[in-house]
């Protein structure tokens, strides 16, 4: 795993806007970064990757198995109860899901540890399953990188796939929503749709805000026709919270992703992964914060249960300088987590982000930031396999 | 190789192609009207009417609608529209122009009939064909066909009571960060 500075195509912004990437820049500052590239090995991508997020995800998936049957696991997420049993049978009744992201630390040697797993409202997919597999077409057509360069990357081969997978059993049209003013998230779903179309779903979509609610229970586009199908971008614990949550249980509607999702949304999936897998090569150890820990020790992070984005994430390292960021999801339980350094590649701290679609390990996007925690001010970078 | 074949986009940018899902499909009957129902000789005189008079009774209510007369010719043809006005103003509707019956699966007595409409333009791969109110392909002429399960299920309609019931927690938790449009994504 290396990181090579190359020149940008000169072009690349319009084509950008050609391809309907319109978040490259945020607040004036760069998202998208091709003026360097990370080059793997084959082995680095499937041996270090590839197979441990297959194996991570099926962890995951028993986890979910074993905590819609229990009270004590889902009170420990702090699950609300009202939304326990319909998660539960969402969970039963198999309905499906489409995709997660896994954010893993590794430096291109030795096992990749997972941070985390977004597998509720996961974005940079866009860039890392299009964008990226574009640059390199056009970077190959141009001799910059090697012809015999490939990437790992059937992110979009593989969504279309579990559209057509899903489409026979999911009720239609399907609608996608993400909140009106984010151009990051209108720009994922309006991606995600047109891969649903790609695969012959039809299709529509709403503002969350928008989202209408009628009188007996059933939620409603601006047209008054019942949603009966909603890809939502938009955090499952956000609507059980909202004041349309209640109707949720009750109203017919199939959410993707599914209910069953808020398990291994929540960040204490990983202290149960820990306790289920002690010593595992590829997780981290962690544990629930009780409230008598006292301060946090060096060497350990601290992460709210629900939070975006790396906000409100503490962590103190062995020389006891805390590093913190800012965030609102400081009102739910906590967990540690063992403190495990992103590699710094030139000054730059590095993060895969390792993609599940359906149930299969997908490709990877890779984002950069100039702090140990990754946020919503971090670059994504594209990568090859050399 | 490691990466997808090809990388299409549709609606975002360029090359249109469909994969089609395999949807489980269903036997359908279109007409054109009452006559063509009855002479296909498979429900008597009273089924025909009944359904023609339910999808013609839905017709209005889910037709899609256009607020201008020339976007409804664009996709229906000159002359294939007509006026209504349900008290958001005049809007544009195709004309009905065919009514299917779907037979449900397992439930072989039941059918539920829906209005149809006929575009030039609705059509991957050109020519003309019978499109449901949420503007699915149907069938390319009357008579028996098979149609993709969803496409006899007719959009259903509720009285919305309240809107704005979800998105708050993105708006309070939004002031941080970097101005307006926060992302509730990870």
């Amino acid at each position: 795993m290396k990181r090579i500075a190359i020149d940008e195509r000169p072009d690349w912004r319009d084509s950008a806007a050609e391809l309907g990437f319109r978040f490259h820049t945020i607040d004036g500052e760069p998202y998208w970064d091709e003026t360097a590239y990370y080059a793997f090995s084959l082995a680095q991508i499937e041996n270090d990757l590839e197979d441990p997020t297959a194996e991570l995800h099926q962890m995951a998936m028993s986890l979910v198995g074993e905590v819609v049957e229990s009270q004590e696991l889902m009170e420990k997420l702090a699950i609300p109860e009202a939304y326990r049993d319909w998660i539960a049978a969402s969970w039963r009744e198999r309905e499906p899901h489409l995709y997660g992201r896994m954010d893993l630390a590794y430096d291109g040697n030795g096992p990749a540890k997972l941070y985390e797993l977004n597998y509720d409202t996961p974005t940079s997919l866009y860039e890392a399953a299009f964008f990226q597999w574009v640059w390199l077409d056009q970077r190959k057509q141009s001799g910059a990188i090697p012809d015999g360069a490939d990437q790992y990357n059937q992110i979009q081969d593989l969504l279309v796939e579990a559209f057509g997978t899903i489409a026979p059993g999911l009720p239609k049209p399907l609608y996608f929503s993400a909140v009106r003013d984010s151009l990051e998230d209108q720009g994922t779903i309006a991606y995600l749709r047109d891969c649903a179309e790609q695969a012959g779903i039809s299709t529509n979509t709403i503002a969350i805000e928008d989202i209408g609610l009628s009188a007996d229970g059933r939620y409603t586009d601006l047209d008054d026709y019942v949603i009966p199908a909603l890809f939502k971008l938009y955090p499952l614990e956000f609507l059980f919270a909202e004041r349309f949550g209640p109707a949720l249980p009750t109203s017919g509607i199939r959410l993707i992703e599914p209910p069953w999702k808020s398990i291994l949304s929540n960040k204490g999936a990983l202290p149960l992964l820990w306790e289920r897998h002690r010593g595992h090569p590829n997780l981290l150890e962690a544990h629930f914060e009780t409230g008598d820990e006292g301060v946090l020790a060096p060497g350990w992070v601290r992460k709210p249960l629900f939070s975006r984005e790396g906000a409100n994430v503490q962590l103190k390292l062995a020389d006891g300088s805390m590093h913190e960021s800012p965030g609102p999801y400081d009102d739910a339980p906590w967990i540690r987590q063992a403190y495990h350094a992103l590699p710094q590649f030139e000054g730059n701290y590095a993060v895969v982000g390792s993609w599940v679609v359906a149930d299969r390990p997908a490709g990877i996007g890779i984002r950069e930031d100039a702090s140990l925690i990754t946020r919503d001010t971090s670059r994504f970078l594209p990568h090859v396999i050399l | 190789m490691k990466r997808s074949h090809t990388v299409r986009l549709l609606l975002m940018g360029a090359a249109p192609i469909v994969l089609t899902a395999c949807e489980s499909e269903e036997p359908v009957s279109l007409y054109k009207d009452v006559a063509e129902c009855v002479a296909s000789a498979k429900l008597t005189q009273d089924q025909c009417d009944a359904a023609f008079n339910h999808a013609k009774s839905e017709h209005e209510r889910v037709a899609p609608r256009y607020t201008s007369q020339k976007d409804c010719e664009t996709d229906f043809g000159a002359s294939g529209c007509q006026t209504i006005n349900h008290g958001a103003g005049i809007q544009y509707i195709p004309l009905m122009a065919a009514y299917a019956l779907g037979y449900y699966a397992g439930r072989p007595n039941y059918y539920q009939s829906q209005p149809l409409y006929y575009s030039n333009v609705g059509w991957s791969g050109g020519g003309g064909g019978y499109l449901n109110s949420g503007g699915q392909q149907v069938a390319r002429t009357t008579g028996d066909s098979r149609v993709a399960r969803s496409a006899m299920e007719a959009p259903t309609r509720a009285v919305t009571m309240s809107r704005s019931g979800f998105g708050s927690s993105a708006s309070a938790r939004g002031s941080w960060g970097g101005g307006g449009g926060k992302s509730s994504g990870s």
